[in-house]
């Protein structure tokens, strides 16, 4: 009876599972068309260009092989590309806290109801329509504008706009509290950038704002009868929540500093691309997704190991609870079973 | 007693009072960092040119005008570019949702032997530079043929002329240089929006699917009915950014569109050349005449996405209540 049934349990899983298999293909289907016909071959392409001395010609371009002579370029003979690239690496360690913990303390914030909620929702969507486009460009090539922007004081144009975020008062501010010179630099930077900084939550506030409106409500409540105050609903409900938009949200800050066109390398990137050298301009950029690759996968793998984490420790705590239980549901046993041999 | 009572109440009102005053005060800053540079494109596109300059004026035009406005609207042909802009991105955006949101559905819940590998490839296309792959992506379009497949004689016949491959880099069937790769998940910013989804569909608890499963709903069906639904506040997140990435992109589309008519970022990144270009004396305008009318364009170009999301942003609030599970 029980061996007729085993292989069966496994044929009929074995099949499930494959049925899943080919439904996971079939939803995923779009992508593989996609890459096949838009994505794959452009980049093996450009993969093939950096290896390449490449020459425009009538109706294509003309190849010939290099080596590793662009990527020796790049690192060798060419001065800017390697302390861009530190400087946009280094850029990368207080951009992505900053930014990240402004947006989503205003997520947060424009969550809450309250009055003129739809007029500051369409106010801070503003970042969201202009950082991506043209106008940031047209914005910041303005004086007046732009001395806001800058954080530096400038009387020009349409009357002068003293900057809200002059840094020299904060770094004067921090050198008379006795601070070091080196990490009032540091704030000053921030300081400086802050602007910027702020101009940048945008696209990360609205996507905590939609993971922050997938929270059922219905926690909150419960956990509301249970007397927990909002400090511990944040730490235990809001943020557990918001983690895997929080990935999402790191993914996107790095690689959007990373491939923003004011990126200095990627303004070298450019440069190569503008003089025509296509070889150079590929291995530079496929150096530096390369760089960014590895950055992301750390972060994935982090990111991973804390969930996969949490799972075992939950699993542990779980088995050794169900061990104590049956060491003492044993020891019972054992005590009923004395007794009735005690009573006989 | 009565005392005690007071001192309760006052316990309860002064934190919460407090907290609207702080929370105000951070609200209107922050607005008033993210208005301040709208508010200057607003004020300095309504001057009259001539007044540009004026010291006096720093707020408010003394003299109302629209006569920036209006050189920008037709220098920027803004009927016929806003449009082309408009199918670009309303056609790329509902591809992107529907393709984007299949993939991230196959990716978050089925387990197949190359899942991982998709998963890298996505990743792949949100870190790729745009530039790196525009110039094989040009050519790609510019002899569209669909991997030789349309060179092959019983299909070269389908092309204009048989000559085996389809010019996709002029005016018109640009269009399809966004529309396309969005319709097969690879469009603008693809990889970020599969993500996107992914994560939200790895975050709804999975007792839904079994129940429909076990009611005898298909994958397919359980995605469209019960998963969908529930996912709206992704779905319009996906849908703004891309619209609106769509509606500003100008470094891809100045490369697919040649000849008179772009999308409207590209000619207003233009903008300047065409000033001049427009100018028959061929005198250069001053940098303040040149700036009245480039902030007038800007303004023309932000207040679309804007209008959108003005109409779409309620959607966010009423997701709240669409939350399948109780409990």
């Amino acid at each position: 009876m029980k061996n007729k049934d085993i292989p069966k349990q496994i044929k009929s899983a074995y099949s499930l599972s494959r049925r899943n298999a080919m439904a996971g293909r079939l939803f995923c289907l779009p992508l593989y068309i996609g890459v096949l016909l838009f994505f794959g071959l452009p980049l093996l392409q450009s993969f093939w260009y950096s290896f390449n001395d490449v020459v425009a010609d009538v109706g294509g371009y003309v190849t010939t092989w290099v080596g590793l002579d662009n990527f020796h370029n790049i690192f060798r003979v060419n001065v800017y590309f390697t302390t861009s690239l530190t400087k946009s690496l280094t850029e990368l360690l207080y951009k992505v806290p900053v930014v990240l913990i402004a947006a989503l303390f205003f997520a947060l914030l424009i969550n809450q109801k309250f009055r003129g909620r739809v007029l500051t929702r369409a106010i801070f969507f503003l970042p969201v329509i202009i950082a991506s486009g043209v106008v940031l460009k047209i914005i910041n090539s303005d004086g007046a504008a732009n001395s806001m922007m800058e954080g530096v004081s400038a009387d020009s144009g349409s009357g002068s706009y003293g900057s809200i975020f002059d840094s020299s008062a904060v770094q004067n501010f921090l050198i008379e509290a006795g601070l070091n010179e080196k990490m009032v630099d540091y704030f000053g930077t921030i300081a400086n950038s802050m602007f910027d900084l702020l101009w940048m939550t945008g696209i990360q506030m609205l996507m905590f704002l939609a993971a922050l409106q997938s929270i059922s409500p219905s926690l909150y409540e419960a956990s509301a009868m249970e007397g927990a105050t909002s400090w511990e609903d944040f730490w235990m409900i809001t943020f557990p929540s918001l983690t895997p938009m929080l990935l999402v949200n790191i993914v996107y800050t790095i690689v959007d500093t990373f491939t923003d066109v004011a990126n200095p390398v990627m303004l070298q990137i450019y440069k190569q691309y503008s003089g025509l050298y296509y070889g150079i301009a590929s291995a530079m950029s496929w150096t530096y997704f390369l760089i960014i690759g590895v950055i992301l996968a750390l972060i994935m793998l982090i990111f991973s190991f804390i969930q996969r984490d949490e799972y075992l420790v939950q699993a542990r705590k779980a088995e050794k609870l169900a061990a104590r239980r049956a060491k003492l549901a044993a020891r019972e046993a054992a005590m009923a079973a004395r007794e009735v041999a005690n009573q006989a | 007693m009565k005392l005690q009572i007071n001192r309760e109440r006052l316990k309860s009102r002064l934190p919460k009072w407090l907290f609207s005053l702080a929370r105000a005060v951070l609200i209107i800053g922050m607005s008033y960092v993210f208005l301040f540079p709208v508010l200057y494109l607003v004020s300095v596109s309504l001057r009259h040119a001539d007044t540009v300059t004026d010291p006096s004026i720093v707020w408010v035009p003394k003299v109302l005008s629209l006569e920036s406005i209006q050189k920008a609207w037709e220098l920027l042909k803004y009927q016929q570019t806003a449009v082309l802009s408009l199918i670009i991105a309303v056609g790329s955006t509902l591809a992107t949702c529907i393709s984007c949101s299949l993939v991230g559905y196959g990716l978050s819940r089925f387990k197949f032997a190359e899942r991982n590998l998709l998963f890298f490839i996505v990743i792949l296309m949100i870190v790729v530079p745009p530039y790196t792959i525009l110039i094989p992506s040009y050519l790609n379009f510019r002899y569209f043929d669909l991997l030789g497949l349309l060179s092959i004689p019983p299909f070269s016949f389908l092309t204009p002329g048989g000559q085996g491959y389809f010019n996709l880099v002029e005016y018109p069937q640009a269009v399809l240089t966004f529309i396309l790769p969005s319709l097969f998940a690879t469009g603008l910013r693809a990889g970020l929006f599969i993500f996107i989804f992914r994560q939200s569909f790895l975050g709804m608890p999975k007792d839904l699917e079994e129940a429909a499963c076990i009611d005898g709903c298909g994958p397919l069906r359980t995605f469209v009915q019960v998963i969908v639904p529930l996912a709206t506040s992704a779905f319009i997140t996906v849908m703004l950014f891309s619209f609106v990435w769509h509606w500003n992109d100008y470094s891809t589309s100045a490369v697919y569109f040649l000849g008179d008519i772009k999308p409207i970022s590209v000619m207003l990144n233009n903008l300047r050349d065409l000033l001049n270009a427009s100018n028959p004396e061929f005198i250069p305008l001053s940098a303040d005449m040149t700036r009245t009318y480039i902030s007038a364009g800007a303004l023309l170009v932000v207040v679309p996405p804007l209008v959108l999301y003005i109409f779409t942003q309620k959607y966010f609030t009423e997701s709240i209540e669409r939350t399948g599970i109780v409990g």
